[in-house]
């Protein structure tokens, strides 16, 4: 579905991809692994539309979408959910939820969609008045996936999931995605944390210094020497 | 290295906001040379503690002592004239200020008996801690500080807190967002720090930087202390495991 | 840095020779601009160096203006003593209302301070003392002279206490609170007390300028004195030139004085559009300022691109 051919990007003066290619099809869940400053928000950023790509090409269903403004590629079904949340904190829950819905008309499914979601997060409806700004973190990350989410996105990539939050968050969150990815939505996941990128993905990329290092399977990724050494710290 | 003195105090700290009560009835103490981990869900008062014994908000109930000085009613500056310091969980760089700069600042209004008062003695000062804490190579850098990237950041923040000479730091989430290979280097320069006389309170949730660092941990659940002592014990206590590290992480081989 | 020094030194020199050698024309305009410099390096210091935008400076203007003109004239003191007063008052004016308005953040203080020039004129407006709204006249002086010499000492005395911030514990204290207060708060620095003295120091030299203007023009009148339109001025040149650095407003005072003052002679609408042209293009183009900009070599057509893209307008 999402195909990113041998992309360069960065930011003005300062290139961070060179030669980046990946693939995430229709019905799967596949992650991009690597440290700070190796370009994971860069690639992010740059299929969503904040980059415009220096060579390269990013194509959805074939079509290339590079240079296309952030607003049409959400409109053709990708949706991220950024590092930080990024919320609206002086908004309610609810109504950042909706605010993920913005582009979408149909009011009907827009409300089935709201329920769907917080029946996903119950933590969610219990504070659907409260400001996000006041939420812990882990609340913060369910209701900015669940904003997400409510642009009905057919692909969802996810930077930066498990940061700040504890273990046990996490659990709800790996099985959420999990039941999301069971609904039928595409997920790329950027993570740090290798450990709960490969718990929850099936294919991984490990980016390093802007190129892709490895790529496979996670189950193989896991224990493949190079990551065990430099991620794992093992 | 390990002092048996008491030297700092926390003592029934409450913080109340309107009709919620952020922090409650929380006492712990630390002895000279001690790395504390303080550890628990969001949301679990963690941060406002360090607000409160900071001087960023004020007490509700309680109070706090550093080597005996009450310091509950103290204005922040006045709380780090003392030689507590503290970094921040989003890291609060002096964005336009240059590398070298954001760290003179620490040295030139930290602790009281501290030194470097002056622009050139703050600056040798801060050039010092930058190499301490990896970041030589930006000490006559001209950008601005924005311009580093995340755990670069996190170590800027590292070492202007260092610069203020504190006696007590108190770590919030530093290893927030850094990979295994960084948290590592990371520990290792916290006990660098710790030997070298600071006392350290370590907010995390990376298990693995508690358990490589922390002589002892208190676990906050709502506000109120759960449980406290060595990092084995209580990492394995069935209310903490319930309450914060959940089953992936008493699944995994660490547990 | 001795570079600066002596070029300073030399430009000083110089102006202190200008009478000599200029028509009475250029010399008011000279004390009208370094008067503007005065209030832009004023300005500079709670606005640019600490990061409140006050929007009520005028009103330290006309109080140093207004103490000055009334121990002159009801109280009969020498003019030089009158004027440390002036500006004495100022200060400790600007501190009193600094207490109460330096607890506000962003556009709160910047309305806070809007209120303290309005309130002030209208006391000004009912005091007997101040000539109310007939105004106050002051004594005639033959010559320009003297405040030639006077508002240049003043902009001297500006840029001095500019350039020692700039370099001093207190300096890099203020930019810390500009640049995160909570954090600044969490190093140590007393925020308040260097807040208020910010705000206090900001207020005497505006005051100095203010005695130093009404004996100049003669006439004090609380309309033309407590005017917002001296705030927006000395805002405008500040953080054209570059606010937060030493000499950025001097250099946005003069361009701007310079092209306002050199085109009002040819045509007067025609000063007030360029004016505001090159405002709007400095903003969108170099929003560090006029002195960042050529300080740092940005000003090729790609830099000053990057930075319209950059700053997101």
């Amino acid at each position: 579905m999402l195909e990113v051919r041998n992309l360069s990007a960065g930011y003005g003066d300062i290139q961070i991809l060179r030669d980046v290619s990946l693939s995430v099809g229709a019905g799967e869940i596949v992650t991009l692994i690597g440290s700070n400053g190796a370009g994971k928000s860069t690639l992010l950023n740059t299929v969503c539309g904040i980059l415009r790509p220096l060579a390269g090409s990013v194509l959805l269903d074939g079509q290339d979408i590079g240079g296309r403004s952030p607003e049409q590629i959400v409109g053709l079904g990708l949706t991220q959910v950024p590092e930080g949340r990024r919320l609206f904190p002086n908004m309610t829950i609810r109504e950042n939820l909706l605010m993920g819905a913005y582009r979408r008309r149909q009011t009907a499914e827009v409300a089935s969609d709201l329920a769907r979601i917080l029946a996903l997060f119950p933590r969610l409806q219990e504070r659907l008045q409260q400001r996000a700004g006041t939420l812990s973190g882990g609340e913060q990350q369910m209701c900015a996936i669940g904003r997400g989410l409510m642009a009905k996105p057919r692909l969802l990539m996810l930077d930066e999931l498990s940061l700040g939050l504890a273990p046990i968050v996490l659990d709800i969150l790996t099985d959420a995605i999990r039941e999301v990815h069971r609904a039928g939505t595409a997920i790329l996941l950027v993570e740090q944390d290798v450990a709960v990128a490969c718990d929850i993905a099936q294919t991984g990329y490990v980016l390093e210094n802007g190129r892709v290092a490895l790529s496979g399977p996670t189950a193989q990724l896991r224990v493949d020497p190079h990551v065990q050494k430099l991620y794992l710290g093992l | 290295m390990m002092a048996d003195a008491v030297l700092f105090e926390a003592k029934g700290v409450t913080k109340r906001f309107g009709g919620l009560t952020a922090v409650s009835d929380v006492s712990f103490a630390l002895r000279e040379g001690e790395i504390l981990g303080l550890i628990g869900p969001n949301g679990s008062g963690k941060t406002t503690l360090v607000n409160v014994l900071t001087g960023a908000t004020g007490y509700s109930a309680g109070n706090a002592t550093l080597n005996g000085r009450a310091l509950r009613g103290l204005p922040p500056h006045r709380i780090c004239g003392l030689g507590i310091g503290r970094t921040f969980q989003v890291v609060k760089p002096f964005r336009s200020l240059t590398v070298l700069e954001n760290v003179m600042v620490g040295g030139l209004f930290g602790r009281d008996d501290g030194g470097a008062r002056d622009v050139a003695a703050a600056r040798a000062r801060a050039a010092e801690t930058l190499a301490l804490c990896g970041l030589g190579q930006h000490v006559d850098s001209l950008l601005a500080a924005d311009s580093l990237n995340v755990p670069e950041r996190k170590r800027l923040e590292l070492a202007r807190a260092l610069a203020m000479r504190p006696r007590l730091l108190f770590l919030d989430e530093v290893m927030a967002g850094l990979n295994t290979g960084e948290i590592d280097e990371a520990v290792t320069l916290i006990k660098r720090i710790r030997d070298g006389g600071v006392t350290l309170v370590v907010i995390e949730h990376v298990m693995k930087a508690i358990r490589s660092l922390c002589d002892r941990v208190v676990v906050l659940y709502n506000g109120a202390k759960l449980t406290e002592g060595p990092p084995d014990q209580v990492l394995h206590h069935p209310d903490v495991i319930s309450a914060y590290l959940g089953r992936r992480y008493k699944e995994s081989k660490h547990a | 840095m001795p570079i600066t020094i002596i070029v300073g030194a030399a430009v000083c020199v110089l102006l202190a020779a200008a009478p000599a050698l200029l028509s009475p024309f250029l010399i008011q305009f000279l004390i009208n601009f370094f008067m503007l410099a005065v209030l832009a390096e004023s300005w500079n210091i709670i606005g640019g160096f600490t990061g409140y935008a006050s929007f009520g400076n005028a009103g330290f203007f006309g109080v140093g203006a207004y103490t000055t003109g009334i121990l002159l004239t009801v109280g009969k003191l020498p003019f030089a003593l009158a004027l440390l007063a002036g500006g004495a008052v100022a200060m400790a004016f600007a501190a009193l209302i600094g207490t109460a308005v330096l607890r506000l953040k962003g556009q709160y203080f910047a309305i806070a301070t809007l209120g303290v020039t309005e309130t002030t004129r209208e006391i000004v407006y009912n005091l007997n003392i101040t000539g109310g709204g007939g105004g106050l006249s002051l004594p005639m002086v033959r010559s320009p002279l003297p405040f030639f010499y006077l508002m240049l000492a003043v902009l001297v005395a500006a840029v001095l206490i500019n350039l020692w911030i700039a370099r001093s514990r207190f300096g890099y204290g203020l930019r810390a609170i500009r640049e995160d207060e909570d954090a600044a708060a969490a190093m140590g620095i007393p925020t308040a007390r260097y807040k208020t003295l910010a705000f206090a120091l900001s207020g005497g030299l505006a005051g100095l300028a203010g005695g130093v203007f009404g004996y100049w023009i003669t006439f004090l009148d609380p309309g033309e004195v407590f005017k917002v339109s001296w705030t927006i001025r000395m805002i405008i040149m500040a953080v054209f030139g570059g606010a937060g650095t030493v000499l950025g407003p001097l250099l946005g005072s003069a361009v701007l004085v310079a092209i306002f003052e050199g085109l009002s002679t040819q045509l007067e609408t025609l000063a007030e559009l360029c004016n505001g042209l090159v405002v709007i293009a400095v903003v969108l183009f170099m929003p560090q300022g006029l002195i960042d900009a050529i300080a740092h070599r940005r000003l090729s057509p790609r830099k000053l691109l990057q930075n319209l893209r950059q700053y997101r307008i």
